[in-house]
């Protein structure tokens, strides 16, 4: 009966003194564990081809898991307000408000391409505030890179299309990769509205390529589904009435299309804005 | 043929006792239910990331306890002498092979089952409404792990588990990414070694026959045949290694 009684406590005490090393490395390792590293995520990952084969037929899997990779990552390095990592990007970044607007060369198409502007609204000074003020520029360099892999795992996968063309360039003004990245999408997913409907967006807005935006429109349109203001705007567009007009319908269209909560958000703010001006 | 019923009737009934099956279901009924959680972080595609994880989870762990029951199917029965019991019966070796599969298959049926409840309980939680088009789906997954069963009996018939594990999961991997031996061929035609290439693409199994999960849960028009080609596929590749499995316990001597 002794023996056990020994037995027992010494497995008491074992375990008591394990309890006690596990607390104590806990709070010691936990000193590295702050926000500022979970900034520093470094992503190294095989390009979306290798990543395919490498899936072994999980493709939708892996994509969704990159997918939320993705979300996460642009939501810690987003300058945003709701971001609880927002003062420390805020502090590293030096950060004060505006972030400019989109320079020419980041427009991604060539000089001559560009002259074709006959719709511009940098020319606009209230447009150009609310349209080409990236409060994000700069940050996430990866999110592209990582919704490009989430593509080619799951080509039929709009959302990331929708999200990276859309509310990324908004916010980070990297026109380039968006269009880049809508147009992949499209040649993917040619029978689907929104993503023509989105580049025509990009064309007007931000390269002022009424004639490019008018060419998708009308792309848009004939696809199933296409909701009757697509056909609406691409006959404004061709009427080329009053520009705040244009843009108030297309960005009425995109709240109306969208359920993403995010870039209905976005939108109306946009909105208010127009009003306010 | 009532022999075989008899055989698969006791291999289930042994099969669905096994601990490992049913830590393995929980777990993949655990990650089922976990989608739920992980898909909030998705940005409005919650629907899509569950059925996923949902496929996905099923596939996974229908193939975990394919591969860690059928491995042991037989070799089990030789190395604790019950097999003797068995030949000594008027029956064929093949009626053994046949019933031991039959039963592990029932077994998978029946875990396959419990996923896909848990699956549509889920999904009927977020969308209000079932999704059927899921079905063909599951179908093909059991094909897919019906085909690994007849890898892993084959295997389990002249080596032991834990070779038979290894090989079974290789043949897995290597079945997924056959396809890519036929794309090098069509990219290479000029290839000396491409008639070689060929024969190693329609000896190994052409697993992504099976590979409808992205199509199902995005509603995406698949070709015609599509379904009733891969099970005919499954069903007739699985043949093949039954007869093979057959032969091999028919000139084995289990001294």
């Amino acid at each position: 009966m002794n023996r056990k009684l020994y037995i027992y406590a010494g497995l008491l005490l074992a375990i008591a003194v394990f309890g006690g090393i596990i607390q104590i490395t806990r709070q010691n390792l936990d000193v590295y564990r702050t926000p500022e590293k979970a900034l520093q995520d470094l992503i190294y990952l095989p390009d979306g081809h290798v990543l395919r084969w490498a899936s072994l037929g999980y493709t939708s899997l892996m994509a969704d898991y990159l997918w939320i990779k993705s979300v996460l990552y642009y939501g810690r390095h987003t300058v945003d307000e709701d971001n609880p990592f927002y003062k420390i990007i805020k502090k590293k970044f030096n950060l004060s408000g505006d972030n400019g607007y989109l320079p020419e060369s980041d427009s991604g198409r060539t000089a001559q391409a560009s002259s074709k502007k006959d719709f511009d609204l940098s020319r606009d000074r209230r447009l150009r505030a609310i349209f080409f003020n990236f409060r994000s520029r700069g940050m996430a360099p990866f999110i592209y890179p990582l919704l490009e892999r989430v593509v080619i795992l799951d080509p039929h996968f709009i959302e990331p299309y929708i999200f990276g063309g859309l509310y990324v360039m908004m916010d980070t003004g990297r026109l380039k990769e968006a269009l880049h990245l809508l147009r992949l999408g499209y040649k993917e997913n040619p029978n689907r509205w929104e993503l023509p409907y989105y580049l025509a967006f990009l064309n007007l807005f931000y390269l002022g390529d009424s004639e490019a935006a008018l060419a998708y429109l009308k792309k848009a349109v004939l696809q199933p589904g296409a909701p009757p203001f697509v056909e609406n705007l691409s006959v404004v567009l061709s009427r080329r009435l009053n520009k705040t007009q244009i843009v108030i319908d297309y960005l009425m269209g995109i709240y109306n299309s969208t359920t993403d909560p995010n870039v209905r958000d976005k939108i109306l703010k946009v909105l208010h804005e127009l009003a306010k001006r | 043929m009532k022999a075989i019923w008899v055989i698969a009737g006791n291999t289930f009934q042994e099969t669905i006792r096994d601990r490992v099956m049913y830590n393995i279901l929980f777990f993949a009924v655990f990650i089922i239910g976990i989608s739920l959680v992980i898909g909030s972080w998705s940005l409005n595609q919650q629907v899509k990331l569950v059925k996923d994880f949902g496929l996905a989870a099923m596939s996974i762990f229908g193939l975990l306890i394919a591969v860690f029951i059928g491995i042991r199917l037989i070799y089990q029965d030789i190395e604790r002498k019950t097999i003797y019991m068995l030949v000594t019966k008027p029956i064929h070796r093949w009626q053994i092979v046949l019933g031991k599969y039959a039963g592990l298959l029932l077994t998978v049926f029946a875990n396959i089952f419990v996923m896909t409840v848990s699956l549509l309980v889920v999904d009927l939680l977020i969308e209000h409404h079932v999704d059927l088009g899921l079905l063909p789906g599951i179908l093909l997954i059991l094909f897919e792990i019906m085909l690994v069963v007849a890898w892993a009996l084959f295997f389990s018939s002249f080596t032991s588990p834990m070779l038979s594990a290894v090989l079974t999961v290789l043949i897995f991997i290597a079945g997924h990414l056959s396809p890519g031996l036929k794309l090098f061929t069509q990219l290479h035609p000029e290839n000396a070694s491409n008639k070689i290439l060929l024969f190693i693409y329609a000896v190994l199994p052409n697993l992504e026959n099976f590979n409808i999960k992205t199509a199902v849960v995005e509603h995406l028009a698949l070709p015609p045949l599509t379904v009733p080609n891969a099970v005919l596929y499954g069903i007739a590749y699985s043949g093949i290694l039954l007869i093979a499995t057959s032969l091999i316990l028919e000139k084995r001597n289990f001294k």
